[in-house]
């Protein structure tokens, strides 16, 4: 992701995300520990343990929801691929289509001139077929 | 980011706080203290880094689709071990579960790390669909 980012605000985005480490994480840490505990009772207390936890809870819950945004997002990708192939496909099989009949065309333009040719001087194409069984 | 956020958040609130919660709430010597956190916090953060590398190159990297749901296995494992921290009030007992939650701490920094700075799986898709398109 970060090497996503274009060059010029490369460096900011990476001194941000370590901001936000140390804003988000190292920092709050222990003091929160401390203010809960001494709301809840003092040195004896097993809240600032229990808080600690329920991060490891979020952080979890923050992992899933990143999971599956991941699943979705290749899921929709995937489909794109697939309707962009068929896609494609479609045009291909158009196209090939058009020049199946350009080419039969062209084919029986050909054959009918030889043909006529055939029919006129056929004594001509034998010089290169061979000589017309109707010839005698 | 946010999880990698609170991940730090709980192992720094735990390195900060868990020698005086053994002494005060466990009521265990000093002496034995520094010895179980000292053994816990070298072994478990470092075995957990080096064993959570391995298994995201064994699984194929970054930028696989597959590298974040091992993440998030790791973290249900780390989920599962901390949520009975709190209540024990056994010492080996609670050094194990310490070093299983520091140990699967671990083990998710590198993938998560990796995934946030190289271009995952989502976004390379998306550009060689936008480039093919355009």
């Amino acid at each position: 992701m970060l090497s996503s980012i274009p060059e010029g605000i490369k460096e900011v985005a990476y001194s941000l995300t370590h901001l936000c480490y140390n804003l988000l994480g190292y920092l709050p840490a222990p003091i929160l520990y401390g203010l809960v505990c001494s709301v809840t009772g003092g040195t004896n207390s097993r809240f600032g343990l229990v808080f600690l936890m329920m991060f490891s809870l979020l952080g979890v819950f923050f992992l899933f929801l990143a999971t599956h945004a991941s699943r979705l997002s290749f899921i929709e990708s995937e489909e794109r691929q697939a309707k962009e192939e068929s896609s494609n496909n479609v045009v291909k099989t158009k196209s090939f289509d058009a020049f199946e009949r350009k080419l039969s065309e062209h084919d029986f333009k050909i054959v009918r001139r030889m043909s006529s040719i055939e029919t006129s001087r056929p004594e001509a194409l034998s010089l290169f077929f061979g000589r017309p069984s109707f010839i005698q | 980011m946010l999880s990698i956020s609170c991940l730090f958040f709980v192992i720094t609130g735990i390195q900060f706080w868990i020698s005086f919660y053994m002494q005060s709430v466990l009521h265990v010597d000093e002496k034995t203290v520094f010895i179980c956190f000292s053994i816990v916090c070298i072994t478990a953060p470092t075995l957990g880094v080096i064993s959570g590398g391995y298994l995201i190159q064994t699984f194929g990297g970054y930028s696989d689709n597959r590298a974040i749901e091992l993440c998030l296995k790791l973290g249900y494992c780390a989920m599962a071990v901390s949520i009975p921290i709190p209540f024990v009030n056994n010492l080996p007992l609670f050094a194990i579960l310490i070093w299983l939650l520091l140990f699967f701490g671990g083990a998710i920094v590198p993938g998560l790390t990796g995934i946030l700075i190289t271009l995952n799986l989502i976004i390379r898709n998306n550009v060689k669909f936008n480039s093919r398109r355009n």
